[in-house]
């Protein structure tokens, strides 16, 4: 008996869980501010000027089953700044050479033989995503003609 | 006993979910900002490093802003000052709310002319931002010595008797802005453009 009324009361409670996650803004309740904790940033909840944005080219310089190793020549500018608290978490992941400046990435991640790597970061003073990063690949544009004048 | 467990971990669950997580009234909405673009390029012109940062408005800054907007009749501001130039500095010294131009020049070693004047900062009516720049400094002796480190970026006021290069912030008076940047070694023939964007524009305000 005793079993069949817990049962009951954890069913009652697990339904009302589920009505709460419709009626009511978890978003902004205690839970929600834990979860987010842990969720990917977001920067469109970030305001811009929480926000520090890097970029630099990057130049394929050898493959290796999949794995690219590709030259950035000033990927220490972006990890070198007391805003980017997870900067050594970015260089474990790309794992960068700071000898000869290189990172490596899967080679379906570069649309050409020289990228642009832009690498975003939410200062720590941020309400939302504060610490957090993120980074992507894009074709890269120039964006200034050569000065043949040099 | 582990239904009564799994019972009082649900309820914790459903406590966490109807308890608000922010107890602070006010929305954080940030009402105005300013932050600086810098783009590193190579010798041939080639971009290589791109930063944007947000500044920290100083209280000088703070004052400007105030006293030429809201004094009647003061001498506070007069009426040619504007805010339209910014100066590269190699001050490790982290930008606070007190920092003066003072200080800024104090704390920076370039001895040439670092400072550079917009005479066309752009203001769009309607948008809310004002643009100083680009505004392009090269060093090897004009604006910087070869292998000179950049740290830190000032926004200061424009002279008032002419629309040349100076040295120094203080030199034309008010340090509105300063932003903290990575250190940016700029070699022999390199350069770095800057632009600096404030923006007050609020859908709240």
């Amino acid at each position: 008996m005793s079993t069949r009324k817990d049962i009951s009361v954890v069913l009652i409670i697990g339904i009302a869980i589920i009505a709460a996650f419709f009626y009511l803004d978890v978003e902004n309740s205690m839970l929600g501010k834990i979860s987010h904790q842990f969720s990917p940033v977001d920067f469109e909840e970030v305001h811009d000027r929480n926000i520090v944005k890097n970029a630099i080219p990057i130049t394929l310089i050898n493959q290796n089953n999949g794995d690219c190793i590709v030259e950035g020549k000033k990927f220490f500018q972006i990890t070198n700044h007391t805003y980017f608290v997870k900067s050594q978490e970015l260089i474990d992941q790309l794992q960068y050479n700071s000898d000869d400046h290189t990172l490596v990435f899967p080679c379906d991640q570069l649309p050409s033989e020289k990228s642009r790597l832009e690498v975003w970061y939410v200062t720590t003073e941020s309400e939302n995503h504060g610490g957090k990063f993120d980074y992507w690949i894009t074709p890269w544009t120039e964006t200034v003609v050569h000065n043949l004048d040099r | 006993m582990i239904i009564k467990v799994a019972g009082y971990v649900l309820m914790g669950i459903l406590a966490m979910m109807v308890i608000p997580g922010n107890f602070d009234i006010t929305t954080n909405d940030l009402t105005f900002y300013g932050a600086a673009t810098m783009i590193q390029k190579d010798a041939n012109g080639n971009e290589i490093f791109s930063q944007t940062v947000h500044n920290r408005i100083v209280d000088s800054g703070e004052d400007f802003l105030l006293d030429a907007t809201f004094e009647d009749g003061s001498t506070d501001v007069a009426d040619d000052v504007q805010i339209g130039s910014i100066c590269i500095s190699d001050s490790a010294v982290a930008p606070v709310e007190g920092l003066t131009a003072a200080t800024f020049d104090t704390n920076n070693s370039f001895t040439e002319a670092n400072c550079k004047e917009d005479t066309t900062v752009t203001t769009a009516t309607g948008v809310g931002t004002a643009v100083i720049g680009s505004l392009q400094f090269t060093c090897g002796g004009t604006n910087c010595a070869d292998d000179d480190v950049v740290r830190t970026i000032g926004i200061c006021q424009n002279d008032t008797t002419d629309d040349l290069d100076f040295n120094n912030c203080a030199t034309e008076g008010i340090l509105f802005a300063a932003v903290d940047v990575t250190d940016t070694t700029l070699a022999t023939s390199e350069t770095v453009d800057i632009t600096y964007t404030f923006d007050i524009s609020s859908s709240g305000t």
